[in-house]
């Protein structure tokens, strides 16, 4: 993105960093809507598929255990299969589908508005 | 997979250990497995020095790594939120240890102001000025102890987390062989006291707690059995605090007793019999002011791992509850090994330590 700096640059990046904060939750269901998938998996999928949220280890895992432990979207198993290195398998729960319904609803309703609100900007 | 490497993992999972919550096996072990893919994708397939120090540089500072999943806030007052959670728990176990302390203390018979303890002054102005003066103490000691770390190594554990890090030992998992030792220990002094010829040693005042203590070492011996096969789990956490909390009953009545051998046995030309130690006793007469002072000291001892025991005990128990873990689960065991042993275990047995063996589900 290009940018340089002022107040522009700054609102920018705070709108992104909101922007992105919201989509995380999303995308991380949408990865598990394919299949269960553990942690490594999950980051890997989403910072070669949605390269403008830049959502690293950082964010990811954070963001699952909120997604499982508080918010119950998710459940979680460990995979013994190899035993060096045991993986902790995330599912999507019921109540996960759901809000992943509801979530892509709305962004759909939202990119339309959005594309249509953007598209008469750019006609100006 | 190379050995070095695997280390430098396990270094760098001992300093994100620091800012974590005390039960974050789990995380800690899903963090290592990341860390060995992203080294293993970054070496083409091989686990590298180069492709490790890289995983790990991608995976960022330990504390921030670690503040991430714990969710704590940036700053707590003036204290660095990272350091908040170490901190807590450092001074938590100066906390019970010094209640165990004052327990075994008080059973003694010790007061703390005959050791020269001062008494409170000035009430409570002294309040606001030693809150100040400790706040502005820790701050110092961090600054100075962040100064020295400035150069180490992204797998090097700094100073200042070796010293926050000094209290969270003692809530690590009981190991398996410690549990083991609960058992063959227990059961071999519940024997041991409750043979005939052993009784015969002890003052007629301390038969009647024989029975006792030789029940306390038998139940000592399947709280070991229990810990063995579960590992840490609040039912067993519970046991423990209950068996604790009888041990200190007992002392009650054991710094009661005073010392309580009287008899020892002796084998002159392959012949057993009773010496008797009150003999000596004309012979030195200090003799029975040293028994008592061992008598004691060994009584205190009691008191103050007990209390200490008691006290580790609830804290984990409330600590698993607020985590909805429930009364019974198949919980994990700490290594019981110094470091450097834990080391070479794995260089010799190529194994990990059953301290980064995660639960079975959660």
């Amino acid at each position: 993105m290009s940018g340089g700096s002022g107040p522009a640059r700054e609102e920018f990046e705070r709108w992104s960093t909101e922007v992105k904060k919201g989509a995380a939750a999303l995308a991380i269901l949408a990865v598990l809507e394919e299949g269960p998938a553990y942690g490594y998996e999950i980051v890997k999928r989403l910072s070669d598929k949605v390269t403008f949220l830049q959502l690293e280890q950082g964010t990811v895992y954070p963001l699952l255990r909120r997604l499982e432990k508080e918010r119950k979207l998710l459940s979680s198993e460990w995979d013994y299969a190899d035993p060096t290195k045991p993986k902790k398998y995330y599912r999507l729960e019921d109540e996960g589908k759901r809000a992943l319904r509801m979530m892509t609803e709305t962004w759909s309703v939202l990119t339309n508005e959005m594309k249509e609100l953007l598209g008469r900007v750019d006609s100006q | 997979m190379s050995e070095e490497p695997l280390e430098m993992i396990e270094k760098y999972l001992e300093r994100v250990r620091v800012y974590l919550p005390i039960d974050s096996q789990d995380t800690l072990t899903e963090i290592r497995t990341h860390l060995i893919e992203e080294a293993q994708s970054l070496g083409q397939g091989k686990l590298t020095r180069g492709s490790v120090m890289l995983a790990i540089e991608r995976f960022g500072d330990p504390k921030e790594a670690a503040n991430a999943y714990a969710g704590t806030g940036k700053k707590v007052g003036i204290i660095p939120a990272e350091y908040m959670l170490p901190a807590g728990r450092m001074v938590m176990a100066l906390v019970a240890l010094a209640i165990a302390f004052g327990i075994g203390a008080y059973f003694v018979g010790i007061s703390l102001s005959t050791w020269g303890f001062p008494t409170i002054e000035n009430w409570p102005f002294s309040i606001p000025v030693m809150v100040v003066f400790w706040v502005g103490l820790a701050v110092l000691v961090i600054g100075v102890l962040s100064f020295l770390d400035r150069y180490k190594a992204p797998t090097e554990k700094t100073v200042l987390e070796g010293v926050l890090g000094a209290g969270s030992d003692v809530f690590t998992p009981k190991s398996r062989l410690d549990a083991v030792a609960d058992i063959v220990f227990g059961l071999f002094f519940a024997v041991i006291l409750l043979l005939p010829q052993i009784q015969l040693c002890f003052i007629p005042a301390f038969l009647p707690v024989l029975g006792v203590l030789a029940f306390l070492m038998a139940v000592g011996a399947a709280k070991g059995y229990l810990f063995f096969k579960a590992g840490e789990n609040n039912a067993n956490l519970l046991l423990e605090a209950i068996l604790s909390a009888v041990w200190i009953v007992v002392c009650m009545v054991l710094v009661t007793t005073g010392w309580p051998i009287v008899n020892v046995w002796n084998n002159t030309n392959g012949v057993w019999s009773l010496f008797d130690m009150t003999s000596l006793y004309g012979q030195i007469p200090f003799l029975p002011l040293v028994f008592n002072g061992v008598w004691t000291f060994i009584v205190f001892i009691i008191a103050v791992t007990s209390s200490w025991q008691l006290v580790i005990s609830g804290m984990k128990i409330s600590m698993y509850m607020k985590a909805g873990k429930g009364w019974w689960w198949q919980g994990t065991w700490g290594s019981g090994l110094h470091s450097g042993w834990k080391k070479w275990s794995r260089r010799l047995l190529g194994r990990q330590s059953d301290d980064s063996a995660p639960k079975q589900s959660s």
